[in-house]
């Protein structure tokens, strides 16, 4: 799966979660980003998948906020995070990509995931393109709350 | 007028800013028309109008008046905008903006002209001339040459098409004698400069403040770590002295925000006035505490809520004239304002002397609309069920006005404040008006907290919101109860609730250190905080205290933001993350209601059920054992202290053997010379002393172990063999246990102080009525007055009572009640008797545990005659006396 990369602030390591009791499972918790706040989504149980665990491996990708993105706004990518700066925990970073714009396909009809907003092909692969603003929004997705 | 005035100050520095806006709109109007630059014209001009014409600037009222109707009928389209206005209001805002600037804000100007220009437009003449573009008449000049030529001359700036004309005619001189009338252009800038000095301020914008503060925040933050690492260092003199000055920057930059409350208070005037004339009521606002400071962003929420609620007072609260001298009360009605400090907190009380809110129509309303269940309602007392207005479901205007009209909007005021992190509440008094109190932080971001751990995690605990602390020992007498599985406290006379994390948010704790907290009070220390949110009070349990900090709260992510009980979250001097918990959160979530928290419990029980329960009231007993297997229990309220002491600490003089308890010498009292029981086994190594709390009783009740301390429903037996000193029997934990008589048990220690002589009785008036619910003090009650010749009887509540005394009028000469019963309380019987034509001449005594001052003001408004402690017998008796022997 991807990201787009104006989107993502930065990517960290994936320790010191402070948890948030009486949070869903979905929230793994708080982590100090000098001196800011950061909530952390685990993506694992976003996508019925088992829960990301903190390994060596996995990341936690802190999204720009609205604002913070806007700042940079890139006139031919137009995406939105959340108010809020929220992390997505990873199980790995696998790649980084570029995709050209006529290249990014639109999810097909029998792949129904909120989240999913285009599909790329890369030779044997399909790499599924996240719509983050989607993701973060999570009051939407109250299943995925409880 | 006060020039020197601080609201006199703010009101200029606000014309200066709505004087802003409107020249910014003229600007834009100039560029094009738009309906919504004209609304943001209007609102500038009607807020300088408001404030000239509070402060009596007739000058600039009426210049704004004209302007403002002319905006108006533009606004509403009755006049079509053209650019020939234009000018106008160009030179009518400048004329504002002299005025403004001027030593005596345009007193002595002349604008006539100006206002007749206005008036022209509404009429919707063409006006072929302005003021500033033709000037025609030289020797009228325009009140904007005048002052754009002085301007020229003083400050020498080229103004366009401003022509030399004579400065300001001679023609005031008589009416307005100020300095403005010979204003040379010395003197002129003298008073420029003497009024900027006043207010030597510059205007930075809130964000810029925001930034600084946040800023500053993270410095806080940085300063904690930075202590914490070197905290094991040597010399670190620099390093405080720089912390020092961090916190010195801290609050001069918490200070930046700070605002007086005054210039939201004095608008009321304004609306008052308004209202008053609206409504044809004479009303009276009075304001204190104008120069209590609150940040900045809270005041500016606050405007609208307390119009709302002033409004309320007003147009509902407040009677008519002569609904209000019908009823012995003033024509003019009150409304009171007032701000004040309290403990780190802000209280703004809103009060007025109207009707007060029918908490039985509002309940009758909430049923109707299904807010609440029937059950709720019975078992809501008045109180709560006067809250109710601040339900959304009864906010709807027909809802509320026709019953007191109270609630329109009260929901919206309600969350608004608790948004701001404030409480509200509301006491009310039929036909004595409603009282409205309001608890905000002074400051949003920076709280110093206590930092707490439950369970392994860290949590803060603003002080703003703390009470206090208390460690609950295993040894303690007062202990954390259980009623119907929840836990409570007693704390000095009110039941408190105790939550645990666990329950605020429905999670349990981690499996893995379960082992550190159990709820097994008995043997541990049980440590917990009381929070308080307004006028709630709760418990929160805790596993340890950490340290104090100041924390710079960070609200939540909006995923997060649901979970009310957090405030926000923080980071802590270690870097680490720590939620920020809500007292107001945790008791919207635990739907948590003061004094009403029990019946609230019982509420979700069946009805039947609860009645029947809340007949009596729980009793605390103190239990032990004298000899090894007699059980005795003395009520917990009557016992001051409980001590261990080593027996060979006793010394005897003659028969009698003495402690030295706290450098008192206290007798020691052995039951079994006064009961008939076995002796105390002679291989004790030490005593328990039990102190009663009772006058000049300076005994120490000696037992050999001391059992527990329960808390349930007495349900006394008569003691089978007489024993004087015996009250009754009764079970608890499955064994026979008999309850003292502590005072019957002093009158056979020391005849002479408590044995009341039997005389002091009146044999005409013996008939006495014991209002009591708890078994346990109606019996006591019962035995104290009838040792001194009163013919008694009982009533279990107010009801039994009020129906006793109807069947009987002149039977009873006194009544001595309690004040907190079931069905119907203390307060509400005397109301009873004292609107009773034919009862209100029976005195009544309140008889009551609580024995602070506070409790006394209360009850005696409430119209007993007198108030008595339930453990003081002499004093019951006396009060008692006084009345019978007064006539």
């Amino acid at each position: 799966m991807g990201l787009p990369i104006p989107a993502i602030l930065e990517i960290g390591r994936s320790i010191n979660f402070h948890p948030v009791r009486g949070a869903p499972e979905i929230i793994d918790g708080l982590i100090n980003l000098r001196g800011k706040v950061v909530t952390i989504i685990n993506t694992g149980l976003a996508f019925e998948a088992e829960k990301v665990k903190s390994t060596d491996e996995s990341r936690v990708y802190i999204l720009k906020n609205n604002t913070e993105l806007r700042e940079v706004a890139d006139a031919d990518f137009d995406i939105e995070t959340s108010p809020d700066n929220i992390g997505i925990h990873v199980d790995r970073i696998a790649d980084v990509i570029s995709v050209e714009n006529e290249d990014l396909q639109t999810v097909p009809a029998n792949i129904n995931h909120p989240f999913y907003k285009h599909v790329v092909r890369r030779g044997e692969e399909f790499i599924i393109i996240l719509e983050p603003q989607k993701m973060l929004n999570l009051n939407e997705h109250q299943e995925l709350l409880s | 007028m006060d020039k020197d005035n601080e609201i006199f100050q703010n009101f200029l520095i606000e014309m200066g800013e709505r004087l802003q806006d409107l020249e910014e709109g003229l600007d834009e109007l100039d560029q094009s028309y738009h309906p919504d630059i004209i609304n943001k014209l209007f609102r500038a001009v009607h807020t300088i109008k408001g404030g000239g014409g509070f402060f009596g600037l007739t000058q600039i009222a009426e210049l704004t008046h004209e302007f403002e109707d002319l905006l108006m009928k533009v606004r509403e389209g009755e006049l079509p905008f053209s650019k020939n206005m234009l000018p106008v209001f160009f030179s009518a805002c400048d004329s504002l903006r002299d005025m403004h600037e001027a030593g005596d804000q345009g007193a002595s100007l002349d604008i006539s002209k100006l206002c007749s220009s206005l008036k022209g437009l509404q009429g919707g003449e063409e006006l072929s001339e302005f003021p500033t573009q033709t000037p025609k008449d030289a020797s009228q000049p325009t009140p904007v040459e005048a002052e754009m030529n002085q301007e020229l001359e003083t400050e020498t700036q080229p103004i366009q098409e401003a022509a030399p004309k004579p400065i300001l005619d001679t023609a005031q001189q008589d009416t307005k004698p100020t300095k403005a009338l010979k204003a040379t252009p010395a003197s002129k800038k003298a008073t420029k400069d003497s009024a900027q000095s006043k207010n030597e301020t510059i205007r930075v914008k809130v964000d810029l403040l925001n930034k600084l503060m946040e800023l500053t925040g993270e410095i806080v933050l940085g300063r904690n770590q930075l202590l914490r690492q070197f905290s094991r260092m040597g010399n670190k003199s620099t390093l405080h002295e720089m912390a020092h000055m961090i916190s010195d920057l801290q609050q001069l930059v918490l200070q930046t925000r700070m605002q007086p409350i005054g210039s939201t208070f004095t608008k009321f005037n304004r609306i008052v006035r308004d209202l008053s004339k609206q409504l044809d009521k004479p009303i009276r606002l009075n304001i204190k505490g104008e120069d209590t400071e609150l940040d900045r962003s809270i005041i500016e929420s606050l405007s609208d809520p307390l119009t709302h609620l002033i409004r309320n007072c007003a147009d509902h609260g407040l009677e008519p004239p002569d609904e209000r001298l019908a009823n012995g009360k003033d024509r003019e009605g009150s409304i009171w304002l007032e701000a004040k400090h309290e403990g780190g907190q802000v209280a703004i009380s809103v009060r007025d002397n109207g009707r007060g809110i029918d908490a039985e129509k509002v309940k009758a309303k909430s049923l109707a609309n299904q807010v609440i269940t029937q059950a709720e309602a019975d078992s809501m007392g008045e109180k709560e069920a006067a809250k109710l207005i601040f339900h959304p479901g009864l906010s709807t205007a027909d809802a509320v006005t026709s019953l007191s009209g109270r609630g329109v909007g009260m929901d919206v005021v309600k969350s608004t404040l608790e948004k701001l992190g404030g409480a509200i509440d509301l006491e009310t008094k039929l036909n004595e008006g409603t009282h409205i109190i309001i608890h905000l932080p002074t400051t949003l971001t920076i709280m110093s907290s206590l930092i707490i751990r439950i369970e392994g995690d860290r949590f803060a605990v603003p002080h703003s919101e703390l009470k206090e602390v208390i460690l609950v020992r295993p040894e303690d007498e007062l202990q954390i109860e259980q009623i119907r599985g929840q836990e409570v406290y007693r704390l000095r006379g009110s039941l408190i609730p105790i939550l645990t994390l666990a329950e605020i948010s429905g999670v349990d704790k981690p499996e893995d250190i379960e082992s550190i907290s159990t709820s097994n009070t008995e043997n541990e220390e049980c440590l917990f905080l009381v929070l308080h949110s307004g006028t709630n009070q709760f418990g929160l349990r805790i596993d340890s205290i950490d340290h104090t900090e100041e924390i710079v709260v960070k609200p939540l992510a909006q995923i997060l933001s649901k979970f009310s009980y957090y405030a926000g979250s923080s980071i802590l001097g270690d870097s680490d993350v720590a939620m920020v918990l809500s007292a107001n959160g945790i008791c919207q979530s635990r739907k948590l209601h003061n004094h009403d928290l029990e019946s609230h419990k019982e509420s979700q029980q069946s009805l039947a059920e609860s009645q029947l329960i809340d007949i009596q009231e729980k009793q605390d007993l103190l239990v032990f054992k004298y000899a090894s297997d007699e059980q005795m229990a003395i009520p917990l309220s009557l016992v001051f202290k409980v001590e261990q002491i080593d027996i060979n600490t006793i010394q005897s003089i003659a028969d009698n053997k003495f402690i030295n308890l706290e450098g008192k010498n206290t007798l020691l009292l052995f039951l079994d010379a006064h009961l008939e029981l076995k002796p105390l086994p002679e291989n004790l190594k030490t005593y328990y002393i039990i102190v009663p709390k009772i006058k000049d009783f300076n005994v120490g009740i000696v037992a050999s172990t001391i059992e527990e301390s329960v808390h349930t429903r007495l349900n006394l037996d008569s003691p089978p063999i007489s024993q004087q000193a015996i009250l009754g029997i009764t079970t608890i934990r499955e064994q026979i246990t008999y309850v003292i008589d502590l005072f019957t048990l002093a009158e056979q220690v020391s005849p002479e102080r408590f044995k009341t002589s039997r005389e002091i009785c009146n044999p005409d008036k013996d008939r006495l009525l014991v209002v009591e619910d708890t078994p346990f003090f109606r019996d006591l009650e019962k035995t104290y007055f009838e040792s001194v010749g009163f013919r008694v009887s009982v009533a279990n509540n107010g009801q039994e009572a009020i129906q006793m005394l109807k069947e009987k009028p002149n039977y009873f000469n006194i009544v001595v009640s309690d004040i907190v019963m079931p069905v119907m309380d203390g307060y509400e019987l005397v109301k009873l008797i004292k609107s009773d034509d034919k009862l209100s001449h029976i005195p009544v005594v309140a008889l009551t545990s609580f024995s602070e001052e506070e409790h006394r003001e209360k009850a005696l408004a409430a119209g007993f005659d007198d108030y008595a402690i339930k453990t003081n017998k002499e004093t019951i008796l006396h009060s008692v006396n006084a009345f019978l022997d007064e006539d």
